[in-house]
Formats: structure tokens, sequence, C-alpha cells
């Protein structure tokens, strides 16, 4: 329990070593993987509120959010892949878009009624 | 738990309310069931694992958001470094133009000067003048007419603009200039010739497949008898009449001092020189 309760500096300083990170650097991304970065990049925000929101329920496990983390983003790049194949790959990110948005709004409103009882 | 039952109902439903992974809800069932409390301990490289996850994350945002935000400007960048690179070429192309008239009247220069010593020579030379002028391959001064050829101003609704200047427009006047007694034509300066092309391509007007813009300015240096001639003539009018229905623009204006420009010569594929022998016997018959 102890562990938990001092939990949130790490892995929010890693958020903040990670964001500035990306800012200083700027790494230039190959050009085939670009059209997966931002499904990648809502399938990570997916990840991280369905971690808040388990620590919130106190059934937060470091190991589920790593492995529920990489194997959301290498799915959702893997679909939009599959779908740029077939030919169908606005319409698969659409899809892949429109569940993961649903998922970060109910685990959004599931936050929002931990932390202000409303 | 209301997921249990809606499992069954419908994939939709499931979609809805499980918005959290199941994989936390089964992990702390896991743990419970084997006598531990809900929450995980958390060892140094649990929590180790999960900031690096978090900084790729962090990472990853900010790499896309600047991606994203880069990509916009760099294209404007593209095309305007395109628009430029098309402006240099053509002054570049210009400039050798220029060069190249330059050299041309060197290479008149010295052909003169040589074939002004003999008489034969002499004959030739007038032979050239006559055929360079026809051609429209010298620079010439002297009084004529200037038509200045407008777009109508582009409709409000946004519709297609009938009131447009044409290459046909440009076309029967130029025939007309030519057909009313003109020795020499230009169009926004561009001296034409007699395998000059006036065309239209897409919206763009060509004149030897070089763009003349909107206004259209028609010089032409002619006989004082080619005003009325050409007030008179069918292109004309016809074009008076699409002024007042759709609103171009038409203007004829005598110029006392006109001066053009040499054209390009076209360049010879098919025809051979004949010998200056042929060219100066010719010139001993007159």
């Amino acid at each position: 329990m102890k562990g938990i309760r001092t939990g949130p500096v790490i892995p929010i300083l890693g958020l903040a070593v990670g964001i500035a990170a990306g800012v200083l650097v700027d790494p230039s991304v190959p050009l085939s993987l670009q059209p997966y970065l931002p499904i990648a990049v809502v399938a990570a925000l997916d990840a991280v509120f369905g971690g808040i929101r388990a620590r919130l329920d106190g059934i937060f496990d470091a190991k589920v959010f790593v492995v529920s983390f990489i194997s959301n983003v290498v799915i959702a790049a893997l679909i939009v892949f599959l779908g740029d194949q077939l030919g169908v790959g606005a319409q698969l990110s659409t899809a892949v878009i429109v569940v993961l948005g649903i998922r970060i709004f109910g685990n959004a409103a599931a936050i929002r009624r931990h932390l202000f009882r409303a | 738990m209301s997921s249990t039952e809606s499992r069954s109902t419908s994939m939709l439903r499931r979609l809805l309310d499980e918005t959290l992974d199941p994989g936390y809800e089964e992990a702390a069932g896991r743990r419970v069931a084997a006598g531990g409390t809900a929450a995980p301990e958390s060892g140094w490289t649990r929590r180790l694992v999960l900031a690096l996850c978090l900084l790729l994350i962090g990472a990853l945002s900010t790499v896309v958001i600047s991606q994203v935000r880069s990509s916009a400007p760099q294209r404007e960048e593209l095309r305007e470094a395109l628009i430029a690179d098309v402006a240099a070429q053509r002054s570049a192309g210009d400039l050798l133009q220029q060069r190249l008239v330059e050299i041309r009247d060197e290479a008149t220069r010295v052909r003169e000067q040589l074939l002004a010593a003999t008489s034969q020579g002499q004959g030739a030379l007038d032979e050239l003048d006559r055929a360079e002028k026809g051609a429209g391959l010298t620079a010439v001064r002297g009084p004529g007419l200037v038509v200045t050829l407008t777009d109508a101003p582009p409709p409000e609704n946004g519709g297609d603009n009938l009131g447009r200047i044409l290459d046909r427009d440009i076309q029967s006047v130029v025939n007309e200039f030519w057909a009313a007694g003109a020795e020499a034509v230009a169009i926004d300066g561009q001296r034409l010739g007699p395998t000059t092309s006036i065309r239209s391509a897409g919206q763009a007007i060509l004149v030897d497949f070089r763009p003349v813009t909107n206004p259209y300015l028609i010089e032409a240096i002619g006989p004082a008898g080619m005003f009325d001639q050409l007030l008179e003539s069918s292109a004309v009018r016809t074009l008076a009449s699409y002024a007042s229905s759709f609103g171009l623009g038409l203007d004829v204006v005598p110029a006392d001092q006109l001066d053009l420009l040499p054209g390009t010569r076209a360049a010879v594929t098919e025809a051979e020189p004949v010998g200056l022998r042929r060219v100066s016997g010719r010139g001993d018959h007159r």
C-alpha cells in the first residue's frame, strides 16, 4: 500500500522527462512510420487513462499497464497498417479512434467520479 | 456488475461499459484468490518500467505533435520554394534569350560587314533583310495601334466568368491586324512571327509556349488606314458586343511610335539551307 502512495511521483516524472526529451531532441520520424504515430499516441492515451482509473480503483498493476500499453500501441498500428494494405486504412483508422475514444471517455468519466464524487 | 450481463447482450454495450482494461480486474482477482490484497506490491523494477513507459508516451506524444505542426508550414514552404524556382528559371531563360539576341546581333553585324563589300553580297543582304522583316526577326519602330483586352471581373456568385478573354479572341484581333496590313505585331511585348502559336493551356494563354497575362496588350505597327479598318472588322465588332454583354475590356488606341522587339527564330528541323550561290544567283536575276 505504501508503494502505491509514493507511486505517482515516478510516472509523472517519467512523463515530464519524456515530454522534455521529445521537445529538445526533436527526432525525425521515418516517413514510413508517420501514418501510424497519431494512432499509436491515441492508443497510449487510452492506456494512460486506464492506468489512472485502475489506480483510483485501487487495483493498479504496473505489469498490466505496461502490457496493455505496448499491445494497444502495436495492435492499433498493426490494424492501420493492415488497413492501408487493404485500401481501407482511413476507415480502419476511424474505427480504432472511435473505439479508443469511447474507452478514454468512459475512463475519464470514472476518474471524474472518483475525484469529485460526482 | 452490469458487465456480466451485457457481455452476452451486445458487443457495443460491452464496449461502452467496460472501458477499463479487464486485465486489471483479473490481476486483482488472482491476487485476492492467492490470499493477498487487491492492490499489488510495487517493486522498484516495476516502477522503473512504468516510468520508462510513461517516458515513452510523453516523448511519442510530443514528437507527433511537433511533426503535425511542422508539416503544415513545410508544405507552404515547399510551395513558395517551387514558385521561387519557377521565377528563377524564367529569369534565367530571359537572360539566355537576351544573350542570344546579343550574339545574333553580333553575327548579323559581322555578316553585314562581310557581305557589304561586294555587290553580290549586297544583293544577298537586301534579300535577307526583307526575309527577316517578314519573319519578325528585327526590332522595328513606327506608328501603330494598341489594342488592350481585359478579362471581365469574376462574377460575384462564383460561377463561370463568361467575360474571360480566350485565345481565339486574341487570335481574331491579330488576324485582323495582319489583314489590315500590319507589318509587325506583338502580344504583351512578345513579337509574333510566321509560325507563332496563340493557344490556351488550361486557364493560361500561351504565345509561343510562353504565358501572357491579363490585361492582354496587342501592339501593331502598320499603315495609317489600319485604325479604321480594324474598327470596321468583324472581330472587333464581335468583341465590342461581348464587352457590352459580358463586361470584358476592349480598348483600341492609336500610337505615334511603337517599339517592337525582335521575335524568336523558329528552330529549323526539316528545311536545309540552300548554298550561298543559289541565293546570290537569285539576287543576280533582279
